[in-house]
């Protein structure tokens, strides 16, 4: 029977460059899949209590999906993992693109690095051989030129991570780049790559990744693709006006993700701009500002029209048949590159009420070479305009720029020098928290963040699942395991019994509301995407709705196994527990990490969409760690749920 | 000059130019061996009735077409390896490419991609030997041009390829297509081929037949812009500024790569301004210069700028200065004529300064980079010398 999965890992010691293949038994796949299971699992036995982020003890994991390859759509994401040395936290980012597949094809299901080289190397594997290489000569360079280099060197079909000058430099807010500028940008995982001295990897191979039942596999992928193709009722001129009738309106439904999918497969997560920024979902000038201060008139800059106008050609990941992607030309150095992301368009723009998009084309492309997360620059480009507004930072400080709202110029030369880290670039390249320390002066209050991380353009006084998952997830800050609203356009309940149906019709005031059916809400969405990124599945696909696309029915297909759903979410329960367990063996206080009180809505907002609106925290927390058997005070993980999961 | 002065020219271009030019191309193709060759323009750029106009040329002549309209701003090596693809499987045998600027940069790459059997596009670089013919390209002007379409150079994101093989076998310039709907496009397509000839005339390695064709040009340029920049409909003025940009183009592929010709480039590369905007503004600051340093023969432009009356009346030693004063005045006059249309000043364009950041990151690699560099510092926001004297 052919298996999904490869059935070995590569561990690589950088410090005596040895390479090892190391076979991984079933076992391990059946209760944690591989992705961010496997990555987990590895991790939390390996690294030991309190080691540094930046040290040989660390261990980065490049890790593909168990469904990659096997015939099942939407299953195309790697993710990287590793202790973060921007939170110190379980540390993970995902990416899609074509990485995913070659590290299947290369014959390992994932590649994990421990040590430090003694000089920059970059690792190249063809069906299964490693070797790893001297990278002097690639050092320094950007990484989509890196990326060129090499696949000069070893043809057009090579995949290829790298991390870009950002990584090199430590910087705390770097990631990893493929498939020239796609970027695994989170939790600053950049940087272990860095301090590591591990340039590249680089992947060539022509294993086959199989599944137990192909011809399932084929139908179920064939029945699902016309939800896919679900038309879009609206033109993009109307976008705003959806965001304006959502914030006004008092009452509620719960979103059908179809609706999401249409706008993602016209013009990519971008198309959610305007709407976003006037029905109170995107955070503007640094968490203090409101639709208000970025109205209709201003944000029409953003319009997701202007942007599919510049796009060339649609950008699909590996088996995606939504594309939600793009090439674009932007008037810059560079010809051609990615269409921004939403989070990237609101972290540069509305964040620093920066109106111009064409700045916005060529920050995105700058940190993308960079190998610097979009995010996290942008909030922390935010957050020194709010410290200079204040007076904490001088224009002396910055080195002459006039770091005022909405300054385009200031913007791109302030992120240029934290790229550079030159003068105040290096204060501000690893984040608002660290450069927060720095600075002093009560700058903590305008660092908006959560365990160190900068949480996504999604404000959780909109929509408080974003703020519960910022705060109680194990990785703080990511937006991409659960909200309010992914759990609607997810549909669980169709599929998994006992999980809460929304009410039809609701009233905005209910969701702020602390009872049982949020936390349960909120822990399947954490179990969900857990096991989702153990699959190597793309979370848009997934909004689609959990009976349309048969994530469940794709895992027994490839793996001939006979689970329930029930029992899939408990892998997911499983893959999240064990992180949170890592954090634990780490020594993080769960409650450490909960997001700058700015951003819960302490003080609540006077005016825009989100006024008056505040998220308790406190109160949530014991309700959502007690979903998952953790303790209610301290959100440890309670033995006996470590037995039950079979974790120890 | 000597006659005895070792020179090599090259000009394997045929120029087919006049009313109805382009009927001809389905003969020039069959002398050529060719009989089924692929379009390649921009939709956006020339517009739907310049396509028209070109297929329509091939009436009755049985030759089969194929069009592709969606070429970028930039050249896009993965767009051109799918053409590449195309061209292969569809067995076309010839490129025409319609327009000017970076539509011809993608035909010439799209060809050498082909005939070089080149499958990454990006691989290819100034170290690429280009040594055998390539498939018979055919470059129709547009009054969008830069005057690079004669060329023996393409250019890739920045990377400057040159081969004589690389140049047209044959322009075609009709007056159906060179009539622009605004002054300004056919003032920038003029102003490009004048700094072009401009450099060519002066340039190092000066011969006979380069200077022939950058006269032409100059003089082509210098009674015809006024005019066709008054009224862009004009057919008999438009063509002659296509001419000379065609012309200029011949002359400066046996030029060594001069300021204006660099600052050119480098602001269509980074920001997808006409580089005869640039040159237009660079125009009076460096022959300011050049007539400040000496050194360069300026006085010899004065003949073809003012005609031979002007030029036998001034005394020999007042020819260079006579040179930049008519050049200040005729550009003040175009000035003048299109007001507000063209900036005079890179900040109108609004190139923000982190785009200029990257501008002169590109000029510093360059070994005239301080110089270059001074002369973007003047045309930021001062006032235009052309403007001072005008």
């Amino acid at each position: 029977m052919s298996k999904p999965y490869m059935g070995k890992i590569l561990m690589v010691d950088l410090s005596d460059q040895t390479m090892t293949p190391e076979a991984i038994p079933d076992r391990v796949y059946e209760e944690y899949l591989s992705g961010m299971g496997l990555g987990a699992y590895i991790l939390f036995n390996r690294v030991p209590a309190g080691a540094d982020p930046l040290g040989p003890a660390n261990i980065l994991g490049f890790c593909s999906g168990f469904l990659t390859g096997t015939g099942s759509l939407f299953s195309g994401r790697w993710t990287l993992v590793g202790k973060s040395p921007l939170t110190g936290c379980w540390g993970d980012a995902n990416c899609g693109g074509t990485f995913s597949p070659a590290i299947k094809h290369s014959g390992y299901d994932a590649i994990f690095f421990k040590g430090i080289s003694p000089h920059p190397v970059y690792l190249y594997i063809k069906n299964g051989k490693a070797t790893l290489k001297d990278a002097a000569e690639l050092w320094g360079c950007d990484a989509i030129e890196t990326e060129g280099l090499l696949k000069q060197q070893y043809g057009p079909k090579a995949a290829v991570a790298v991390i870009g000058p950002s990584g090199e430099k430590l910087s705390l807010i770097s990631g990893v780049c493929s498939d020239r500028g796609r970027i695994a940008a989170r939790s600053g995982l950049g940087a272990v790559m860095g301090a590591k001295k591990l340039k590249a990897v680089v992947l060539e191979g022509v294993h086959r990744i199989g599944a137990s039942d192909p011809a399932a596999m084929k139908r179920l992928s064939r029945q699902c693709l016309k939800w896919v193709n679900f038309p879009l009722p609206l033109p993009g001129g109307m976008m705003a006006n959806v965001g304006t009738l959502l914030r006004v309106s008092p009452l509620v439904f719960p979103q059908d993700g179809l609706l999401y999918t249409s706008i993602l497969r016209k013009w990519g997560t971008g198309g959610m701009n305007q709407t976003s920024i006037e029905w109170g979902d995107a955070p503007l000038k640094n968490w203090d500002g409101s639709n208000c201060d970025f109205p209709t008139k201003k944000s029409r800059t953003l319009n997701p029209d202007l942007i599919k106008k510049t796009e060339i050609v649609k950008y699909h990941c590996y088996s995606c048949p939504l594309g939600c992607g793009g090439i674009c030309t932007s008037k810059g150095k560079q010809a051609h590159a990615h269409k921004p992301e939403y989070e990237s368009i609101l972290a540069l723009s509305g964040l620093c009420m920066n109106g111009d998009l064409d700045s916005v084309y060529y920050l995105n492309d700058l940190l993308n070479r960079a190998g610097m997360d979009t995010i996290s620059a942008g909030a922390t480009a935010a957050f020194a305009i709010e410290c200079y507004e204040k007076g904490i930072l001088t224009r002396e400080d910055t080195g002459g720029l006039e770091l005022t709202w909405g300054n385009t110029e200031a913007v791109v030369a302030l992120i240029r020098k934290m790229i550079k880290r030159e003068g105040i670039g290096d204060l501000l390249a690893d984040g608002t928290k660290a450069a927060a320390k720095k600075i002093g002066k009560g700058s903590i209050e305008f660092a908006i963040q959560a365990g160190g991380q900068e949480p996504a353009m999604h404000d959780g006084r909109n929509d408080p699942g974003f703020n519960v998952h910022y705060c109680l997830e194990p990785t703080p800050g990511r937006h991409t395991l659960g909200a309010h609203l992914y759990y609607e356009m997810f549909q669980l309940w169709k599929r998994v019994k006992g999980l809460p149906k929304p009410s039809p019709l609701y009233t905005k005031g209910s969701k702020y509301k602390v009872n049982r059916e949020k936390a349960q809400a909120a822990a399947a969405c954490s179990k969900f995407m857990s096991l989702a990124n153990g699959a190597g599945m793309c979370m848009f696909g997934l909004f689609i709705g959990a009976k349309r696309i048969p994530t469940f029915d794709w895992l027994n297909a490839a793996s001939g196994w006979t689970l329930t759903p029930e029992e899939y979410m408990t892998i997911g329960e499983r893959i999240q527990t064990l992180k949170q367990a890592f954090n634990i063996k780490h020594g993080i206080e769960p409650k450490d990490n909960f997001i700058s009180a700015r951003a819960l809505g302490k003080p609540p907002q006077k005016e825009g969409a989100n006024k008056g609106r505040f998220v308790d925290i406190e109160k949530l927390a014991p309700d959502y760690w007690d979903q998952f058997g953790w303790d209610k005070a301290t959100g440890k993980p309670e033995e006996e749920t470590l037995r039950r999961l079979n974790i120890i | 000059m000597n006659p005895e002065t070792v020179f090599t020219f090259t000009c394997p271009v045929k120029t087919n130019s006049g009313n109805k030019a382009l009927e001809n191309l389905p003969i020039e193709l069959s002398g050529l061996n060719a009989g089924k060759p692929l379009i390649v323009t921009s939709i956006g750029k020339v517009g739907r009735n310049a396509i028209r106009t070109l297929t329509g040329a091939f009436g009755d002549s049985g030759m089969t077409l194929g069009v592709f309209d969606g070429l970028p701003d930039k050249v896009d090596p993965a767009l051109i390896e799918q053409l590449r693809t195309t061209i292969i499987e569809g067995k076309y045998d010839s490129v025409i490419s319609l327009g000017g600027g970076t539509i011809v940069d993608s035909a010439k790459i799209l060809n050498l991609a082909v005939s070089l059997k080149t499958t990454d596009v990006r691989s290819l670089s100034a170290q690429t030997p280009v040594n055998r013919n390539l498939l018979p390209l055919v470059v129709v002007l547009t009054a969008n041009a830069t005057g690079l379409e004669t060329s023996q150079q393409a250019t890739l994101n920045g990377t400057v390829l040159s081969s004589e093989y690389l140049a047209p076998v044959l322009v075609v310039i009709d007056p159906r297509l060179t009539r622009g709907k605004e002054g300004k496009i056919i003032y920038a397509t003029g102003l490009a081929a004048l700094g072009r000839a401009l450099e060519a005339h002066i340039g190092a390695g000066k011969n006979p037949f380069r200077e022939a064709y950058s006269f032409a040009a100059i003089r082509f340029i210098r009674e015809n812009l006024p005019a066709a920049v008054r009224n862009p409909d004009d057919k008999k003025t438009t063509l002659a500024v296509l001419n000379a940009a065609a012309m200029s183009g011949c002359a400066f592929s046996g030029t060594d790569a001069s300021p204006l010709h660099k600052l050119g480039q480098v602001f269509q590369e980074v920001y997808n301004i006409h580089p005869g905007i640039i040159m237009g503004m660079c125009l009076p600051h460096i022959l300011g210069d050049y007539l400040h340093q000496g050194g360069h023969d300026l006085s010899s432009l004065l003949q073809p700028l003012t005609g031979d009356d002007d030029f036998t009346q001034t005394p020999e030693d007042q020819r260079a200065g006579a040179t930049v004063s008519v050049l200040n005045r005729f550009m003040a006059d175009l000035y003048s004529v299109l007001g507000k249309d063209v900036p005079q000043t890179l900040k109108e364009p609004g190139v923000p300064r982190y785009v200029m950041e990257d501008i002169l990151d590109v000029l510093d690699a360059d070994p005239d980079g301080v110089y270059l560099r001074a002369v973007v510092g003047r045309i930021w926001d001062k006032t235009p010398v052309a403007e001072k004297k005008g």
